[in-house]
């Protein structure tokens, strides 16, 4: 394991990366209360690739996900994502949270149609797509069912469907399945890699369990604690499709260990 | 691929908390009967109290002599009933109708809120009863100031209700709004509004027993028909047992105003009363 220092340099044949963030830092509040959230982090990601992001918790990793989204602002730094700044761009982003945040009026067709109807887009002739995303997932005949109706698993595919609905250049995920049990999250895993294998989205998923970030990540990006910076990354040579089993095998393991040392040295510095 | 979690071993969902439809319905059953035990008791005291201390009528008529009433002038106490109901379902829809879209402005205009919301509170603490002799001065003789004095007592609670409704929407559903980079107006048609409908209905569950509160106040002092009016009459001529048979009266249009409020509610958001449950 080597700790780099995150700057990778870009050849000239290389496609640009989707996504550009170079030494963004982010205060919250004015001090003496100010909370330094984030200094000079940096990273790349490329098109089509997955990245785990994982840390400490507090370590900014939600706040760095955010940035990506759009939805907050950064003091310092620069953050691109497809040349642009995603808090201007229109360029559609899915994001799924760690809780379902479906609502309770709509049916499961309807919450995953609604970033269609947000945009303002004729979502009754994307309803083809909902529907095929529904049955991806396995929910088909849930569709008219409401979220009261589900299970904690089904609601957070129900999620997941949404956020890919408008067919995003990027799917930000933030702890998704962090308060679903041990076996749903293996199983929501293993669709996720499925679902990423058939779509080659840009994933960037932020977990705070090794093995979750091991076995889905191409890399694995390690944060270090307050103020958050990316400490280490780890390519994950492991290759896909990925069984559940490989977790128990040796080669996972060392990829695991080295993600554990890197986390440990990153919170002791 | 469908998870055991959410599915049983034949593939067929588990519908989520199955607690037994019987066992619910011997519940409901056990709790009427209870109910109908203890009303049949405390009538059969109250009667007995009357008959053995020979209270007279004119202070305090068994509930049998009340019945008497109630069967024997039903025509008059229907006629005055269907007053007092048309009076205080307009002035409830007027003051609920007025509160809701006072709320959805107050909402969306944050300038109007700082203006706006203490004048309200501050109108809101005259105690309103006291308001009824005005509004017989402002609106004349007749259902008008009692329509006014229903709308009145209805009106705060539904706007506040719907105001916190709109303002208080789950911080992850408005970050959802923020990522989907919805425009303020369907961020507020798609999920401010459906959000607040449940807080909209608490408020009119509040709402309508003070709109009654407002009909009968406003009855007692702008006269007409109208089953306030009655009492008063009935009181005038010492007539106790009537004054109790306006009571029943008054008493069944509250629960079935009170009920159609509730039945209301289940049409328009079937959702919220099973996701309050979860």
């Amino acid at each position: 394991m080597v700790p780099v220092k995150l700057a990778f340099p870009v050849a000239a044949d290389r496609v640009q990366p989707i996504i550009r963030v170079h030494g963004v830092g982010k205060t919250f509040g004015r001090s003496p209360d100010a909370v330094e959230a984030l200094r000079d982090v940096s990273f790349d990601v490329d098109e089509g690739e997955f990245v785990s992001l994982v840390g400490p918790s507090g370590c900014g990793k939600s706040t760095m996900l955010r940035i990506l989204a759009g939805i907050i602002d950064w003091d310092r730094g620069e953050v691109l994502v497809r040349g642009e700044d995603p808090r201007a761009t229109r360029l559609p982003v899915g994001m799924v949270f760690q809780a379902p945040v479906l609502l309770p009026w709509r049916t499961v067709l309807q919450n995953i149609l609604l970033p269609l109807e947000m945009a303002g887009i004729n979502h009754r002739a994307h309803e083809g797509r909902a529907r095929e995303l529904v049955a991806w997932v396995g929910l088909a005949g849930f569709e008219g069912k409401r979220p009261y109706e589900l299970s904690g698993g089904m609601e957070q595919r129900v999620a997941l469907c949404r956020a890919l609905v408008n067919d995003p250049v990027l799917l930000l995920a933030d702890e998704p399945f962090g308060a679903l049990d041990a076996m749903t999250r293996d199983r929501l895993n293993l669709e996720l890699q499925r679902i990423w294998m058939a779509t080659r989205k840009t994933v960037v998923f932020v977990t705070h369990s090794i093995q979750e970030a091991v076995f889905l990540g191409d890399r694995v990006a390690v944060m270090t604690g307050r103020p958050g910076r990316v400490f280490a990354v780890v390519n994950v040579g492991l290759s896909r499709p990925r069984e559940l089993a490989i977790q128990d095998g040796r080669e996972f393991g060392r990829y695991a260990a080295e993600v554990r040392v890197a986390l440990e040295a990153a919170c002791a510095g | 691929m469908r998870g055991i979690e959410e599915t049983s071993g034949d593939g067929s969902p588990v519908p989520v908390g199955a607690g037994g439809e019987r066992g619910q319905t011997s519940r409901i059953t056990g709790r009427l009967a209870f109910t109908g035990a203890y009303t049949v008791c405390a009538l059969a005291s109250w009667e007995i109290l009357v008959r053995g201390l020979a209270i007279p009528d004119y202070l305090l008529p068994g509930p049998w002599a009340v019945f008497q009433v109630v069967a024997g002038r039903f025509g008059l106490l229907a006629s005055h009933a269907v007053v007092t109901v048309q009076e205080i379902v307009l002035g409830f829809a007027l003051g609920a109708g007025l509160g809701a879209a006072l709320a959805v402005v107050v909402s969306l205009v944050a300038a109007l809120r700082m203006v706006l919301l203490p004048t309200l509170v501050a109108l809101q603490s005259i105690p309103k009863v006291a308001l009824a002799p005005l509004m017989v001065v402002w609106l004349g003789i007749g259902p008008a100031p009692i329509v006014a004095m229903a709308a009145l007592f209805s009106f705060f609670p539904v706007f506040i209700n719907t105001l916190s409704g709109l303002t208080k929407v789950e911080p992850a559903m408005v970050e959802l709004a923020q990522v989907l980079r919805a425009t303020p107006w369907r961020r507020f048609r798609k999920i401010a509004l459906p959000y607040s409908l449940p807080f909209l209905f608490d408020g009119m569950k509040i709402a309508m027993p003070l709109s009654i509160v407002g009909a009968v106040v406003g009855e007692f002092t702008s006269g007409g028909r109208g089953l306030g009016n009655l009492i008063l009459v009935a009181s005038s001529q010492v007539n106790t047992p009537l004054i109790f048979a306006s009571l029943v009266a008054i008493t069944v249009v509250a629960l079935l105003l009170f009920g159609a409020v509730q039945v209301l509610e289940r049409l328009v958001i079937p959702w919220s009363v099973q996701f309050r449950k979860g």
